[in-house]
């Protein structure tokens, strides 16, 4: 790793003919992935991350140069290149760095998976496969996939700031196959933490693949979901995709800064029904989305966004403070090097109400009970978003009824934080991959289940 | 590329480590095996407008190397972004560890061609000699552009320019040694439009060989037009349209089930065209082809095994002809590799994935496709890919957008309302192909508008 007297020397070179904040992001990381596929190991990679990111802001414009391969050499030539990059203006000067740097260390692992037994990381998809294939004859194909990652990153600013920070995610994703004739469905689940090998204490390799095949077994005797609005009931965990779509994109300086956010200028305002608060919290101990610190050397935070629904924060990264004079609030991220940083969601969620499950479902008299979600998108411009369902039921006169399959939900972010009028005391949070402007990073999402009027379900007409 | 970097992974390749320059105990291990070095490098310039100045730009040059290493039957591999004897040589005896915990799999191979090949590698670029200040100027003529072309275009947050000059190589124990220079450039726009209480986004985006070719007018004009066009839409009512899906979205929505054609998908049972191939799965108008050779942004003379690449029909009038094949699927199935191996870099994973493959044009324009079709919907977006469909089922439920239609007529604007169905029935059902094929090559598949019998539709009351 390079000194802080080296760094602060780039930073300076950097900022020596403009600019008025410049930053230096290090990574270095090792990566693991297995494939366990068709009842044997399809892959085994591993693999060795190392590059280097410089950033300088003038007012509301930025340049990033980055590389691979970081040598002195190479960050030298890149401090050179910004100083030739950059236009003239500009008030930045280097303040003095730490000899060394904060150390996080916030979400440490008990076991960790790097340079643990390749074979015993094999024997956990081994019984997550078998575990899925057990649940019924019908499972045809099992992929049980270990993601590691072991990113270590230094991040030094010219603002003084100087943080280390290592960050260990470990999940097993896996996904079954059920099939009977030509009909073929499809089942998922998963698990994914800041944690080491542990993370299999609290959700054993056994249950993810039992999981994963019910999911699946649901949907082949599933009918198509039906068309049109009709008030929906989204369980808690994953099912909080809602709030990510609907509204939390559009909290992003990313897009509030641009005008480009139907939320631009509307802190204090009301914008969502006052049974949501919701909350954007990179502390939360050892979860997917939690970092001690940002990729801009700020120290991770809990943001409440909204509270009663009223909106009360954005979520600012570092160039959102420089054009929206906003202080950043500790959430920017990025996938790697390879990306300049900007204001993303950690771990995002919809605070806990006062009600149960089944009274949501009771008071619901013909609509939809979405009991997994699946992945989805927005226009923070609009916040016309959509969303897949994975697992669901219809509901009949305040009852969970058969089994339905086939559908997305789609609205208006706008419209349908107004929309939820009801949310249940049973929080819980899932891990998700988000992608934007920075890459794709690990978030998760969460809520308690809610319910909510005025969706579509893109069932079948 | 330099060449002391080629030289560097066919040394790698070849000799691997026994008794390499680095000499390392870690190369010594991973010797006595089949190995092969794949290698991709980018040089990366982006940047964008906004408000009238450039907001971002970003320079890059970033490399990785992988090895694959296959032992018994038994294969591992294994990434380094740090390019040098030494890191190469820990990389092979990774991959060589990570070998020796796999299972044996007739599908574990490597290619074993010895031919060599190097395109385009010394060749200028007419890029290089375009300044970069001419392409600020672009984006910010582009964002001007946009402002003039409509009083309703409110915001224009992004203009996007963007090229990358990327190398890939491949290199193994035989002695090949394969490489291919890609390069090409993009300009997009992305405008917001408000009139009343109506606010609807646009964007547009187009790829090219140069910079020369790239058409500033018209992204602006198809962003604009995008974003105006929505204004003031309403919801249908639910039900079954005949429909016509434009050109974009109709690439956009078949190009998601082409992880179907994957031999392996097929072999494991996560394709629903297991044992179909010589059969009719779709209308007579259905046709596929995937040419590498066609276009230069879209050209590989070989795959990311080395197998070399030629021109295949997937469909032909509805009939499903031919898999996608990597080494591991045409050897399980003592199939001939059709060079279709693809990855997303060195630090990905080896998958079947098109080239450059569309479905080709017919005769009638977009005009003469909504005459044909008298009363139904045009769908001109999908939004939710990415999530929204089932590869293994078929089934697709997704975001849309598009326009009522009415007398053969393009009428009002229609949002907020999804499309379903199932792809094999969509396909089916195909009545007509416009002659408006998708000009942008920036995904690997493209399509004509496409006349479809019968589309799903949930959004408001049914009529």
């Amino acid at each position: 790793m390079f000194s802080s007297d080296f760094l602060a020397s780039c930073i300076k070179t950097a900022l020596s003919r403009g600019g008025d904040y410049a930053d230096v992001f290090v990574e270095s990381g090792a990566d693991a992935l297995i494939v366990f596929d068709d009842g044997k190991v399809k892959s085994v990679s591993t693999g060795f991350v190392a590059g280097v990111g410089l950033r300088v802001i003038t007012g509301r414009n930025y340049v990033y140069l980055y590389a691979s391969d970081p040598t002195e050499e190479r960050l030298r030539e890149l401090a050179s290149s910004m100083a030739e990059a950059v236009a003239a203006g500009g008030s930045g000067t280097m303040r003095a760095l730490p000899p060394s740097p904060l150390e996080g260390g916030r979400h440490r692992v008990t076991r960790d998976p790097a340079g643990a037994d390749l074979g015993m990381k094999i024997e956990i998809l081994k019984r997550a496969d078998a575990a899925a294939r057990s649940a019924g004859q019908a499972i045809s194909q099992v992929t049980a996939t270990w993601w590691e990652k072991n990113q270590e990153v230094w991040v030094a600013t010219s603002e003084g700031r100087f943080a280390h920070d290592e960050r260990k995610r470990l999940r097993m994703p896996v996904v079954a196959v059920a099939s009977r004739g030509d009909a073929r469905e499809t089942g998922q689940a998963d698990s994914g933490k800041s944690l080491g090998l542990e993370i299999f204490d609290r959700y054993p390799p056994e249950s993810i693949g039992a999981e994963a095949a019910r999911v699946a077994l649901v949907a082949l005797d599933a009918d198509y979901a039906p068309a049109g609005k009709l008030p929906v009931v989204i369980d808690k965990a994953f099912g909080g995709v809602i709030f990510h779509e609907a509204c939390g994109h559009a909290l992003e300086a990313t897009s509030v800064a641009d005008d480009a956010s139907v939320f631009s200028g509307k802190l204090g305002q009301k914008i969502a029904h006052s049974a949501v608060t919701a909350i954007d919290d990179g502390t939360m101990p050892n979860e997917w989305g939690s970092a001690s610190f940002d990729d801009e050397a700020h120290e991770t935070r809990r943001n409440v966004l909204i509270k009663d629904g009223i909106l009360e924060s954005y979520l600012v990264d570092r160039l959102g403070q420089a054009k929206m004079g906003i202080p950043a609030n500790g959430c920017g991220r990025r996938e790697s090097y390879r990306f300049a940083p900007t204001s993303r969601m950690s771990n995002t969620y919809i605070a806990p109400g006062p009600h149960k499950l089944a009274d949501l479902i009771a008071s619901v008299d013909h609509g939809i009970y979405c009991a997994k979600m699946g992945g989805g998108s927005v226009d923070p411009a609009t916040t016309d978003f959509n969303f897949a369902v994975r697992e669901a039921y219809l509901i009949e006169g305040g009852r969970i009824g058969k089994a339905v399959k086939g559908a997305s939900l789609i609205g208006k972010g706008s419209e349908i934080l107004m929309g939820i009028e009801a949310v249940a005391d049973d929080l819980d949070v899932a891990a998700g991959m988000c992608g934007s402007s920075s890459g794709s990073i690990p978030t998760n999402v969460g809520q308690p289940a809610i319910l909510v009027r005025g969706l579509v379900v893109g069932g079948r007409a | 590329m330099d060449k002391s970097t080629l030289e560097l992974l066919s040394e790698a390749a070849r000799k691997a480590c026994a008794n390499d320059a680095a000499g390392t105990k870690a190369g010594a291990a991973a010797a006595d095996a089949a190995r092969e070095v794949y290698y991709a490098e980018t040089r990366r310039l982006g940047l964008s407008a906004c408000k009238g100045a450039i907001d971002s730009f970003t320079d890059s040059r970033s490399g990785a190397a992988a090895v694959r290493v296959v032992d018994g039957k038994r294969m591992g591999s294994a990434f380094t972004e740090r390019i040098d004897g030494g890191s190469l040589a820990a990389a092979a005896a990774a991959a060589k560890s990570a070998a020796a915990f796999m299972d044996t799999d007739e599908g574990n191979v490597l290619y074993g061609g010895a031919e060599g090949g190097l395109v385009g590698l010394d060749t200028a670029w007419s890029n290089d000699s375009v300044a970069t200040a001419t392409k600020k100027e672009l984006a910010l003529a582009t964002e001007k552009r946009c402002y003039s072309l409509d009083r309703r275009i409110v915001n224009v947050p992004t203009v996007g320019y963007g090229e990358a000059d990327s190398v890939r190589a491949i290199a193994n124990a035989q002695g090949m040694l394969k490489a291919e220079r890609h390069r090409g450039c993009y300009l997009y726009a992305y405008v917001i439009a408000t009139d009343g209480d109506s606010t609807e986004t646009g964007s547009y985006g187009e790829e090219a060989d140069d910079f020369a070719a790239l058409d500033h007018e018209r992204v602006a004009a198809r962003a604009v037009e995008e974003a105006v066009g929505k204004l003031h839409a309403t919801e249908p009512a639910s039900g079954t349209y005949r429909a016509v899906i434009k050109n974009d979205a109709a690439s956009a929505l078949l190009g998601a089930f082409m992880g179907s054609v994957s031999a392996e998908a097929i072999q494991k049972g996560k394709s629903r065209l297991a044992g179909k191939r010589g059969q009719k799965v779709g209308s007579a108008l259905f046709t596929v082809i995937d040419d590498p050779g066609l276009s230069t942004l879209r050209h590989a003379a070989f795959d990311d095994e080395g197998v070399p690449a030629g021109r295949l029909e997937i469909f032909r009038e509805g009939v499903f002809l031919e898999a996608l094949y990597t080494l591991y699927s045409a050897s399980r199935e003592g199939a001939r590799p059709n060079g279709r191996a693809r990855r997303g870099g060195a630090t990905a994973n080896v998958s079947a994935g098109l080239i450059n493959a569309f479905v080709p044009a017919g005769k009638d324009d977009l005009e003469a496709l909504l005459s044909g079709l008298g009363t139904g919907i045009l769908i001109t977006e999908v939004q939710g890919l990415h999530a929204g469909l089932n590869p293994v089922s078929g089934d697709f439920s997704c975001s849309a957008r598009g326009f009522a239609v009415r007398d053969g007529k393009k009428a009002d604007a229609l949002r907020n309302f999804t499309v379903s169905g199932n792809f094999y029935d969509l396909v089916d059902g195909i009545e007509a192909r416009g002659s408006d094929l998708r000009e942008d090559l920036s995904d690997p598949f493209r399509s004509p508008s496409l006349a479809i019998a019968a589309l799903s539709v949930s959004g408001g009351d049914r009529a």
